[in-house]
């Protein structure tokens, strides 16, 4: 693979993974009514459907387009973590999830050479991820009397375990595609 | 709290989109919850009218719309009528 076809799977990826987040989010924002939840729920839906059309953008920019990507890290996500059974759950997972793709994204900013609209892309989404972190966290310290701080400390003990295993067992091709972008790029800039 | 066993029942009715008299008590879950979002959906929604926290091992567990009613009764300090 060149690495024009390297950088079209990654940013393919990203975006698909951006469109599962939104999916996923657009559906919670639908059932959940408490109104301190509701609020910045559906407006974590908007971001993720806002990133998804950014790399869109980015990808025609660069004068590529966006390939069909079999499955987003979401997919296999619940079936390693366990479907959530309540909203502290939900909350938990999402958090979880959501310091993965900051590291993801961070690591490809490292790369030398990457081209400005996608580090413009990144740093726009990098915000709006930070400030989902914040609201998730702020969200589950919130429930503490609820849940009990002992279950929900476990709770995300239990995803950030469950985030290492599907890392491992089903990353290899984004860490691999990354990895050669990152090989090719090198020898390209320096 | 839950005030009794048929607001829970219809209430389950009401997500599966079907009449009370469609939603017998030995009905499966699994025709009202037909992928694991559902599954979330249902969690968030049980619990957000009744005020009652499934685990993830209880929820997995309740087999038939009357083992659901009967959980959530139980959850919620009251009994089924």
């Amino acid at each position: 693979m060149s690495h024009d076809d390297h950088e079209q799977w990654l940013l393919s990826y990203y975006r698909h993974s951006e469109i599962a987040g939104s999916l996923f989010f657009g559906r919670l924002a639908r059932s959940i009514r408490k109104p301190e939840i509701q609020h910045d729920l559906t407006r974590h839906y908007a971001d993720e459907a806002q990133h998804a059309w950014l790399w869109t953008d980015c990808m025609r920019e660069l004068e590529t387009a966006p390939l069909r990507i079999g499955s987003a890290y979401q997919d296999q996500y619940l079936e390693a973590a366990g479907i959530p059974s309540n909203l502290m759950e939900v909350l938990a997972i999402t958090l979880t999830f959501e310091k993965r793709v900051i590291r993801q994204y961070a690591e490809h900013r490292l790369i030398p050479g990457t081209s400005p609209a996608i580090l413009t892309t990144i740093s726009r989404i990098m915000e709006d991820e930070r400030w989902h972190i914040e609201w998730v966290s702020r969200a589950l310290k919130n429930m503490h009397p609820q849940y009990g701080e002992t279950y929900i400390q476990d709770t995300l003990e239990r995803y950030r375990h469950a985030d290492e295993e599907v890392y491992a067992k089903t990353m290899q091709e984004y860490a691999e595609q990354l990895h050669q972008f990152a090989e090719l790029q090198e020898k390209h800039h320096g | 709290m839950a005030d009794s066993s048929t607001e829970i029942h219809e209430a389950v009715a009401l997500f599966a989109n079907r009449q009370l008299a469609d939603c017998p008590l030995d009905l499966p879950i699994s025709d009202i919850i037909t992928d694991s979002f559902q599954y979330v959906e249902f969690a968030l929604d049980m619990e957000d009218r009744f005020q009652v926290t499934f685990s993830d091992t209880d929820l997995p567990s309740l087999k038939t719309v009357g083992d659901v009613i009967s959980y959530i009764v139980a959850a919620s300090g009251g009994t089924a009528a």
